[in-house]
């Protein structure tokens, strides 16, 4: 419970991002630790969740260029990293089709 | 000494033509880049300290023959030449390395380093900047050169691990390329999030076109290990 409460921002990625593109596939990963000292979060009040790093495999990308993949996915989590203090996304955005010839999370 | 303001190209060629052991300075500037501006005094104070070198001036945007023959795609821009060979070329309004240079070519010296190939551009906001100026600012600094580096640092010490990776991609394409430390100008900083849509740094424009940030850029790679060949 403490650990599913201490992890709010992981969690509304999640939830968005399975409501908006109904992934077959997502991996969420925090590499916020690593970044927790770095110059451009100095100051900052969120260092816990940070940093993320996506893979989200879903047809809503088919047809798509990848700048256009990941603009769905910065608009999805404005408010994230807007508001929240969500510093980079790091994106690995994929058809199902794309996926299966490498199916390697980012 | 003072100062050589070029007028034309025959000019150029005429004060040019000194003995092979003199040092000759240039210096390209254009009246609409504020670094300029301040470079001019700089530049003045020099050629006083160093009467034994002759500083020319050159109006880039004036005389863009003499540009493309010096290959200047950003300025402030500096070359020493002695004997009709470039010794030194450098850009950006950090007088020191100049200053630097200068002194070490007046000396006697020669240095075996290789000029740094990475320009930087500089633009300085007027005081007040309308949305419209920021944008067509900001287009043309996208376009400043064929390959530009919108990043949190200098690619000699980036302030950002993404930045740092694609500033190590770029030197191993052997990609020549133009840099913005967003850091030092945060209405370029926050101008750039709105007009590419993207709300992250590092970004990377190539022909004025903009590419994507780190993630996209090795994705290009791995399907396309040609992709900057195929791009620029």
């Amino acid at each position: 419970m403490i650990r599913s409460m201490s992890k709010p921002i992981e969690q509304a990625i999640k939830t968005k991002i399975t409501g908006a593109f109904q992934p077959v596939h997502l991996a969420v990963k925090n590499d916020s630790s690593k970044h927790a000292h770095h110059a451009g979060l100095r100051g900052a009040t969120n260092v816990t969740e940070s940093h993320f790093r996506l893979t989200i495999v879903s047809d809503a990308f088919a047809g798509k260029a990848l700048p256009a993949r990941h603009r769905m996915v910065y608009t999805l989590l404005d408010e994230e990293i807007k508001e929240k203090g969500v510093h980079a996304v790091q994106l690995k955005t994929k058809t199902p089709t794309e996926w299966e010839k490498d199916p390697k999370d980012l | 000494m003072s100062v050589i303001e070029i007028t034309s190209k025959e000019h150029f060629t005429q004060v040019t033509d000194v003995p092979k052991d003199k040092l000759l300075a240039l210096y390209f500037h254009t009246q609409w880049a504020p670094p300029c501006i301040q470079m001019n005094t700089v530049y003045q104070t020099l050629s006083q300290q160093h009467p034994e070198v002759s500083f020319i001036s050159i109006n880039a945007d004036n005389h863009s023959e003499l540009s493309e023959m010096f290959d200047v795609s950003a300025v402030p821009f500096f070359a020493l030449i002695r004997d009709n060979t470039i010794l030194k070329e450098m850009s950006g309004a950090d007088p020191k390395e100049f200053v630097t240079s200068l002194n070490e070519l007046t000396n006697g010296k020669s240095t075996g380093e290789d000029s740094q190939r990475n320009e930087q551009h500089n633009s300085t906001a007027p005081g007040d900047e309308t949305e419209e100026q920021l944008n067509l600012r900001l287009s043309k600094l996208t376009s400043a050169a064929p390959v530009m580096l919108f990043m949190k640092g200098t690619p000699a010490s980036p302030q950002c691990g993404f930045s740092r990776q694609v500033v190590a991609i770029l030197r191993e394409h052997q990609v020549r390329f133009g840099f913005f430390d967003i850091l030092k100008d945060d209405s370029v900083r926050q101008g750039l999030k709105k007009f590419s849509d993207w709300p992250t740094f590092p970004q990377l424009y190539i022909n004025g076109e903009f590419q994507g940030g780190l993630d996209i850029i090795k994705e290009n790679l791995q399907e396309d290990p040609k992709f900057f060949e195929n791009t620029i």
